[in-house]
């Protein structure tokens, strides 16, 4: 078992078009740790450069906004939604 | 309160009326009520046009520049020559060639109820925003990319604002290099008319706080809650 993470369009640029990543679960840094070390271009659209999550890089945890930040259990399974902002009109 | 229906509206509308929830109460409001669609393109035609279709009182529709070849893939075109015939309701509609900037949308918002941010600039959504802000004022956020679309609907003080979701625009996305197609944005457009006619009427649920993400290549779609950032220059004194 693992975490699969959709990649939206916006950022499959940064990931050599690839639209799914399969990653081991645990806490969110090591879930997304794991995306970018398949993809390292995601990381500065993600993290910032001290390694937080950027504030307009929002990852949700079955729909909800992690209640510990990166340190929040990523469980086998989980629904993990990477949600970069998009204004195309 | 709010303005009689006649009975050329009653009967226009009749089909929405008797929808569940709705009734001649919220057709009254909708006429009572103004929006601002900032940019007419591919996402907020239709949202300019499904909230003209539904009654609304007031539209303010604003949009700078000329068209060029590249928008005629999903911009509608509306047709002038009907405004002012006889059948038509009774609309105000307020126009500028003007984009939105932080010298006009003081002025613009205060015109209006609610305001729906259709323009691919995420600094001029931005700008927007703060100003709604400011003004207490609803907005309406939608956005598409290729395939997939976002909207929400953002209550200043009581949801997360678009400055909380994007403090400033992302470095990586381009206003004019995203794919489209009409009828994605069409859709679009048509949800974010269906948000503000919910928030203008007081009907049904809007999508105050939540993210509704669909993906049209898949036909998947789910919600998403954000917080509010205490930290926001925008709302974070609320
Ligand atoms: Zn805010």
């Amino acid at each position: 078992m693992a975490v699969e993470i959709r990649i939206p369009a916006a950022l499959r640029r940064f990931t050599g078009g690839a639209r799914r990543v399969e990653v081991a679960a645990g806490t969110l840094a090591e879930v997304l740790a794991g995306v970018f070390g398949q993809h390292p271009d995601l990381r500065g659209r993600m993290l910032t450069a001290e390694g937080g999550l950027r504030a307009d890089a929002r990852v949700f945890i079955a729909g909800d906004e992690p209640e510990q930040g990166l340190a929040t259990a990523v469980g086998d399974g989980a629904e993990v939604t990477i949600l970069p902002p998009i204004a195309g009109a | 309160m709010w303005p009689e229906l006649t009975e050329h509206e009653l009967e226009r509308y009749k089909r929405q009326i008797q929808m569940a929830g709705f009734g001649e109460e919220s057709q009254r409001r909708l006429k009572g009520a103004s929006a601002l669609v900032t940019r007419l393109g591919g996402l907020g035609g239709p949202a300019a046009l499904y909230l003209a279709m539904a009654g609304i009182g007031k539209l303010f529709i604003a949009h700078g520049g000329t068209c060029t070849p590249s928008n005629l893939n999903r911009m509608l075109l509306m047709r002038d020559d009907a405004v002012g015939r006889p059948r038509i309701p009774t609309l105000e509609i307020v126009t500028s060639t003007d984009y939105a900037t932080e010298e006009n949308v003081g002025e613009w918002v205060s015109q209006v109820d609610l305001v729906c941010t259709t323009t691919p600039d995420f600094g001029e959504r931005l700008v927007l925003n703060r100003e709604c802000v400011r003004q207490r004022k609803p907005l309406v956020h939608s956005g598409m990319n290729e395939w997939e679309c976002q909207l929400t609907v953002i209550v200043p003080g009581q949801t997360p604002c678009l400055e909380c979701l994007v403090p400033e625009p992302p470095e990586w996305w381009d206003p004019y290099g995203f794919g489209v197609i009409g009828p994605v944005c069409g859709m679009l457009g048509c949800l974010t008319a269906l948000e503000a006619i919910k928030v203008l009427t007081g009907c049904a649920e809007p999508l105050a706080g939540t993210i509704l993400s669909i993906d049209l290549e898949e036909m998947s779609m789910s919600k998403c809650r954000p917080n509010r950032r205490s930290d926001c220059g925008a709302c974070g004194h609320l």
